[in-house]
């Protein structure tokens, strides 16, 4: 069979891959032990050759997939004859196996263009961040090849396979998957280079300027596949929220958070060349958080709603995240004095202690997030007692940090680097504060009476504010030159992507708060309804009319229809469904959303009865929309950054001087 | 616009730089101080941890009506009751079991054989759940083929 001849590449390609990659770490570490160039050289070749195999494993995988072979016991366990063909893509990571050989291929190929890109190939700082790479290669090669291979047999070849979970089979699940593995694994490169300029003593060579763009595409992917993730949830899951502090979810939000510190605080190691040791331990902690999530999913050591299988897999990952640690702190003590900082602060109020502060409640945030998550280990091993730790100690520590963190949001372009002075630091911050007090005031008359909510509104207000006035004062300068008011602020925007980008991110991100604190005025009602009756949900009546059933190959379709009514006057139909899928033999229900920048109506059947009564649950999430619409704002500021060049940021990183355009000082 | 050598000023007027320095440390301090605060205090807020137990752990515990608890276990085959939005059905973890009551909605993965945990309050009889999650079945390894 032609079919099962591609599937058959599958393991001798993952074991070549291996070989490769284990030949890419001996030429590498030779090219940096003994100084010789032409072994780098060849391995870059052997890193690449090794990348080629395993793409060529993920394609046999894929075709295997695409072609039924369920002689595999992952095509046959993750991949049915009725399975819409997108989605059979989608089984690829579906699974522990394929979502590992998937990471595997983002790695290798990541890490081939990382080195053959970089400037300067040839340095020993390059070689070194190669052996790295190539080493964390090895590591997942094997895992492949031994405990976790996506092409063991079955003895008994099913007819068909047992499918991909319905909740997997959305648009969302093609696209989310692949963006955070590629966050995750794109923090390798930055972690790769870090230690490689460490090792090799190359201290001086800006290591985060030559991998600032993996940082930044990194850290975009893993923010926007962390909101396609919440996206996700609440259209699919049907709880009518969309983030509900999983271990699962907190371990793709702690790197982010690791992350998030060190973009802002690598900014001060270019401007001030300070911080070098705390810049490189971020990093390190973002890729051990990030290879610790991986842990986390596939070890079943918590109990999460979608870990992976309980299998041995996830104790290879001790080890491996153990050496990874020691060693990465070995190498920050080992090269301490190289890494110490040149400047000192100057004054407290100044950008470097905003960015500092920035930094500081990030990382708490993260430690937080570490510490709920892991808790309950903690508490069995010490204690003897399980415990979880559940959405409400979250919620309680991330309201306050996150507000200040919002509030730092604001506050920190207004200051300057090094010192500023009074007035001129009170005259920039009295429209921003004039605003937030107004947004609270008209709040409070409006009858909002819950702390939590006026203070982010009003905090959103301050920041939108204090972004818009930095766009207009970097505006001034080209409206001077004659330019409209529109084109001056896209000069702006364009002339100095990485800081008017990074505050489109900032208000992208205003908006996700508004969409947050909007969260507190939810309303949740459940009734069990005839055909023909109705309940009330906010300002909305919902009439249950009845239910329409029809058949396809994959389930059988049971189809609601829910009249909705806002004071008497009808608005629209709904059409939750809750179909049955053969497959799996369980009902999958489908969620149907009125949405509008006010407030989105959220209506799930979760039962129906033989008769045709139903079990609606019905919400009102108000300024859920807002939350979308920041990640579309955040997205388009990642792509402004992303489009600039390096040369502005790398010329200050090397000479050590600030370098701040004419427009901040307007 | 400064220059690399007046960055090297701020090292040499030591006496403000250390004050300075005490300032940050004490800032950072108190940053700490606050957000180790904020963790203990969160953790000791009622609903933010729950016993985590098995079905036989909950069966041996002192009913404690006030304490929250998650118990885990297989819903045993042909035990579901529905009445409305009223659910009753059976948890085992193959040595004892406990009736489970909710009002809530069930998970689309909830059905007979279905790996459950349960959230809510034991009166020493039946369980009150005010949540019942289920494993999705699929992205466990599926089960071996007989």
């Amino acid at each position: 069979m032609r079919t099962a001849s591609l599937a058959a590449l599958g393991r001798p390609a993952l074991l070549c891959a291996l070989g490769f990659a284990v030949l890419a770490l001996i030429l590498f570490a030779m090219s940096a032990l003994r100084r010789r160039v032409p072994a780098g050289r060849a391995g870059g070749r052997a890193l690449g050759a090794s990348a080629g195999f395993t793409v060529l494993a993920a394609a046999s995988l894929l075709s295997a997939l695409f072609a039924h072979d369920f002689s595999l016991a992952y095509v046959a366990n993750y991949s049915s004859r009725s399975l819409a063909g997108p989605y059979t893509v989608s089984a690829l990571w579906g699974g522990m196996e394929g979502s590992l050989l998937f990471w595997t291929v983002l790695l290798t190929v990541f890490a081939t263009i990382a080195v053959y890109r970089h400037p300067n190939p040839d340095s020993p700082a390059v070689t070194w961040a190669g052996a790295v790479l190539a080493g964390i290669a090895i590591f997942f090669l094997l895992l492949l090849a031994f405990p976790a291979d996506p092409f063991a047999r079955l003895a008994d070849v099913p007819t068909d396979g047992s499918g991909l979970n319905p909740l997997l089979q959305s648009p969302g699940m093609l696209i989310h998957p692949p963006l955070l593995y590629t966050g995750f694994v794109g923090f390798s490169i930055p972690f790769a280079f870090a230690m490689g300029a460490l090792v090799s003593g190359r201290t001086e060579t800006p290591w985060f300027t030559s991998t600032r763009r993996w940082t930044l595409f990194s850290w975009s992917a893993l923010s926007i596949g962390i909101v396609l993730g919440g996206a996700w949830a609440y259209t699919e899951l049907g709880w009518g929220g969309y983030w509900a502090w999983d271990p699962v979810e907190n371990a793709s939000f702690m790197p982010w958070l690791t992350a998030t510190a060190y973009l802002h605080s690598v900014v001060i190691q270019e401007k001030r060349r300070m911080l070098r040791i705390w810049n490189v331990s971020l990093i390190l902690a973002t890729y051990a958080l990030a290879v610790f999530g991986t842990f986390l999913t596939r070890s079943g050591i918590l109990s999460s709603i979608h870990t992976f299988t309980e299998g041995s897999t996830g104790v290879w990952f001790l080890p491996f995240l153990a050496a990874m640690l020691l060693g990465g702190l070995a190498i920050i003590a080992l090269r301490y004095d190289r890494l110490r900082s040149e400047n000192r602060l100057d004054a407290l109020v100044s950008r470097e202690s905003a960015f500092l502060a920035n930094n500081v409640l990030f990382v708490a945030a993260a430690f937080t997030v570490l510490w709920g998550t892991v808790y309950p280990i903690v508490a069995e091993v010490t204690t003897g007692v399980r415990l979880s730790v559940g959405p409400a100690f979250f919620n309680a520590v991330f309201v306050p940090l996150g507000l200040a963190i919002l509030a730092l949001t604001g506050i920190g372009p207004l200051v300057s680097w090094r010192r500023m002075s009074k007035g001129r630091l009170s005259r920039l911050v009295r429209p921003p504060v004039v605003a937030g007090i107004a947004v609270a005031a008209g709040l409070w008359l409006a009858g909002m009476r819950s702390a939590g909510v006026v203070i982010a509104f009003a905090l959103c207000g301050f920041v939108a504010v204090a972004i818009a006035g930095e766009f207009i004062r970097g505006g001034r300068v080209y409206r001077a030159s004659g330019d409209s008011w529109p084109a001056a602020l896209a000069h702006t925007l364009m002339r100095n992507r990485r800081r008017y980008g990074g505050y489109v991110v900032h208000l992208g991100i205003v908006l996700i708060v508004i969409g947050f604190a909007g969260a507190a005025g939810k309303v949740e009602r459940n009734a069990f309804l005839e055909p023909g009756s109705s309940m009330k949900v906010g300002a909305y009546t919902l009439t249950y009319e009845g239910r329409e059933q029809s058949s396809t190959p994959e389930k059988q379709i049971n189809d609601a229809t829910v009249a909705v009514s806002r004071g008497g006057e009808p608005v629209g139909t709904l059409h939750p469904q809750s179909n049955f899928h053969f497959a799996q033999q369980q009902p999958q229900s489908e969620v149907a959303i009125r949405t509008t920048p006010v407030e989105d109506l959220y209506v799930v059947v979760t039962q129906f009865d033989p008769d045709g009564a139903a079990a609606i649950r019905a919400f009102v999430n108000p300024l859920t929309w807002w939350i979308w619409a920041g990640a579309v704002v955040m997205a388009a500021g990642m792509s402004v950054i992303l489009s600039g060049g390096t040369p502005h940021g790398a010329t200050a990183g090397a000479t050590g001087r600030v370098r701040e355009p004419v427009a901040a000082a307007g | 616009m400064q220059t690399a050598s007046s960055h090297r000023q701020s090292h040499v007027n030591a006496p403000p730089s250390a004050k300075r320095r005490a300032k940050f440390i004490i800032g950072a301090g108190v940053v700490l101080a606050t957000v180790v605060g904020l963790v203990g205090w969160a953790m000791s807020r009622p609903g933010s941890t729950a016993f985590y137990v098995s079905v036989s752990e909950l069966q041996a515990s002192a009913p404690a009506g006030a304490e929250d608890y998650r118990v885990n276990g297989v819903v045993m085959p042909g035990s579901i009751e529905r009445r409305g939005l009223d659910t009753t059905f059976a948890i085992t973890d193959g040595r004892s079991d406990v009736t489970v009551t909710t009002d809530q909605p069930l998970p689309d993965a909830f059905k007979d054989r279905s790996e459950v945990v349960a959230t809510g309050n034991f009166n020493g009889r039946t369980f009150a759940a005010t949540q019942v999650l289920a494993k999705c079945p699929s992205k466990f390894k599926a089960k071996s083929r007989a």
